[in-house]
């Protein structure tokens, strides 16, 4: 599975959820993320460390810029720079996965966010 | 089912974003006023230590040498110091800077955003060719430590005029909306969960949160900011903080100064 397909059923799987499943819809980012990367990797095309981490850093940079950033992405993207200035590729893929996971599911808090926010307003 | 369910989180959306600040402001006190039935509206100044009466005399026995002092004396002989150019703070401030905290921040129709004691310090240091301050540095804490003192006693008097009314609307928005891992909002711990427990510590009332800062804060060992409690605050619950002085504190911190309004100020103070 191509790195860019894995992205098309990513966003297909969110827009299917809308904003009413947040944590579901994380979850299923997540388990389409996994079983991608798990194909990929059966068929050799195993994305870089490289590039799901320049992926997670301009998902991170999205949250940021909506004031949605999480601390456990910033710690698993500097984890994962930290590995593969290391050298340490493999460890690195798997750092990068964990903060665009968490990357993405920040950026999915922002969206559900800017919809449900005006019902905690006292009346 | 679940179009009923958006239809009602719209209609809600829509009430919500159409509330005035007064009407926000009726509403917020009213929560409070409800929620907390035997503490006058005012005491909420002194956040946790209004809620509980042993942790309340613990404080007042620290305010008997309160640590926050030597900030208000340095502050003092900073703000009468003169620039380069002869000029000084004073020149800068209504009523020569004495007594103005309660209107801070304002919006800054020139600017078109909101302006805060903080800002407007550094901006009249610059007005004066005079770098600017840190805004965690020592120097800003005292400055703006001896400016708040000198509006002991004052009422909080923040307007929004109607260019001012799209950031009201984002602070409230930041205010309300949950972030980081832990999914918390502002108003999660500090109006909904209001006078409860988080370990140990009993949640303080939003209402009075802005009337006491600059803070000394045990944990910090120095005068800080209310920004640099928001930063605190949003790492606590697992999102990344932002910087002092960013437009999105600045916002909620006109939103949360404006429903102060009518509180008595009574900064700098003093917190774990």
């Amino acid at each position: 599975m191509s790195w860019g397909r894995l992205r098309q059923l990513e966003g297909q799987a969110l827009r299917a959820l809308g904003g009413v499943g947040a944590w579901a819809g994380v979850l299923m980012v997540v388990g389409v993320l996994t079983l991608g990367l798990n194909a990929s990797n059966s068929q050799g095309k195993a994305p870089s460390a490289e590039a799901v981490l320049a992926h997670a850093m301009s998902v991170h940079d999205a949250a940021m810029a909506r004031d949605h950033a999480w601390v456990t992405t910033r710690r698993a993207l500097a984890r994962a720079q930290d590995l593969l200035d290391a050298g340490d590729e493999s460890a690195s893929l798997l750092a990068a996965q964990q903060a665009l996971q968490s990357a993405q599911a920040s950026l999915n808090q922002a969206d559900v966010e800017a919809e449900s926010w005006p019902a905690r307003v006292p009346k | 089912m679940l179009n009923r369910l958006m239809i009602m989180s719209l209609l809600l959306a829509a009430a919500s974003l159409r509330a005035d600040p007064p009407s926000d402001l009726k509403a917020f006190r009213a929560f409070f006023e409800q929620r907390f039935a035997n503490i006058e509206i005012d005491d909420h100044r002194d956040g946790a230590y209004a809620l509980d009466a042993a942790k309340r005399e613990q404080w007042l026995s620290m305010e008997d040498f309160p640590p926050y002092e030597i900030a208000i004396e340095a502050g003092e002989a900073l703000f009468a110091e003169s620039f380069a150019d002869g000029s000084g703070y004073a020149d800068c401030f209504e009523n020569s800077g004495i007594g103005v905290k309660q209107t801070f921040p304002r919006f800054d129709q020139a600017a078109g955003a909101v302006l805060t004691l903080e800002l407007a310090i550094n901006q009249c240091r610059q007005a004066h060719s005079e770098a600017p301050l840190a805004y965690a540095s020592e120097a800003m804490g005292a400055l703006s430590a001896y400016m708040a003192y000198t509006s002991r006693g004052e009422t909080f008097a923040i307007t929004v005029p109607p260019e001012g009314l799209a950031a009201y609307n984002a602070g409230k928005a930041f205010f309300y909306a949950r972030r980081g891992q832990l999914n918390f909002s502002c108003a999660g711990c500090h109006v909904t969960s209001a006078g409860g427990m988080l370990r140990a510590e009993i949640l303080s009332a939003s209402v009075g949160h802005a009337t006491h800062w600059p803070t000394y804060r045990l944990k910090w060992e120095q005068v800080g900011s209310l920004h640099k409690r928001f930063a605190e605050c949003n790492e606590q619950v697992g999102a990344v903080g932002l910087a002092e002085q960013s437009p999105s504190y600045r916002n909620l911190e006109y939103f949360l100064s404006y429903m102060n309004n009518g509180m008595t100020l009574n900064g700098p103070a003093t917190r774990k």
